[in-house]
């Protein structure tokens, strides 16, 4: 899929961990894994907000499009 | 899913019921002489003595398609309504389906032609209906089909 989701490297930058992201977003670990790895679909609005809030950054700092 | 499992169980004894038929008419047509009294009546049909044969055989495609349909409603009530296992299988009982109605009606058609007797009609009506169904089944796999892709983003979107 074209649509990167760095994730990871946000988390690194803020020195935080997944669990305490997931509970802070309001997901479960497993989905957050989804996320991470690259397997969602798709991602609702409320939880890219919900991950912007609590990694106080930019939709842009999450998601990426590189061309295939 | 209260439904599917009545639905199962009218499947199951219609599998019955073609089972009894099948078997009834194996010992008629070949294990018993019942029939060789009417051996000189059924010359006189379009297919001659092979009437009885084609009779016994033509019901195989639907009672096959019939367990198609089974193992795609015991998939539903195991999986739940969308996945793609239950969508395949009624796919092809839905082709046997089709198959089925259309060698009936292609053998009934023949026999109403041939006898001239109008009060065959009415299969013709049932072999239709046999297609129709068969359709049904195909229009239902494919429902289940995109539904499973459908679940299945749904299920994938964080």
């Amino acid at each position: 899929m074209s649509i990167i989701v760095n994730l990871d490297i946000m988390l690194a930058k803020r020195g935080m961990k997944s669990n305490e992201l997931a509970e802070r977003v309001g997901i479960t670990t497993a989905n957050l894994s989804i996320l991470k790895t690259g397997k969602a679909k798709a991602i609702r609005f409320s939880t890219l907000e919900a991950i912007c809030k609590a990694l106080e950054c930019q939709p842009s700092d999450i998601l990426e499009y590189v061309e295939d | 899913m209260k439904r599917i499992k009545y639905l199962n169980v009218f499947v199951i004894m219609l599998i019955i019921i073609y089972l009894l038929y099948f078997i009834g008419n194996i010992a008629v047509v070949f294990l018993t002489d019942i029939m060789e009294p009417y051996g000189a009546l059924s010359k006189g049909f379009l297919f001659g003595n092979y009437t009885q044969y084609i009779v016994t055989v033509l019901p195989v495609f639907t009672f096959l398609g019939l367990l198609f349909v089974k193992k795609g409603l015991s998939t539903i009530i195991k999986e739940g309504f969308f996945n793609l296992k239950s969508g395949m299988q009624f796919k092809t009982g839905g082709k046997l389906f089709l198959v089925s109605g259309l060698l009936s009606f292609l053998f009934d058609f023949s026999i109403l032609y041939d006898s001239k007797s109008f009060n065959l009609l009415g299969n013709l009506g049932q072999d239709f209906l046999l297609m129709v169904i068969g359709f049904s089944l195909y229009i239902v796999a494919d429902i289940l089909q995109n539904g499973s892709l459908i679940q299945q983003e749904n299920d994938l979107t964080i």
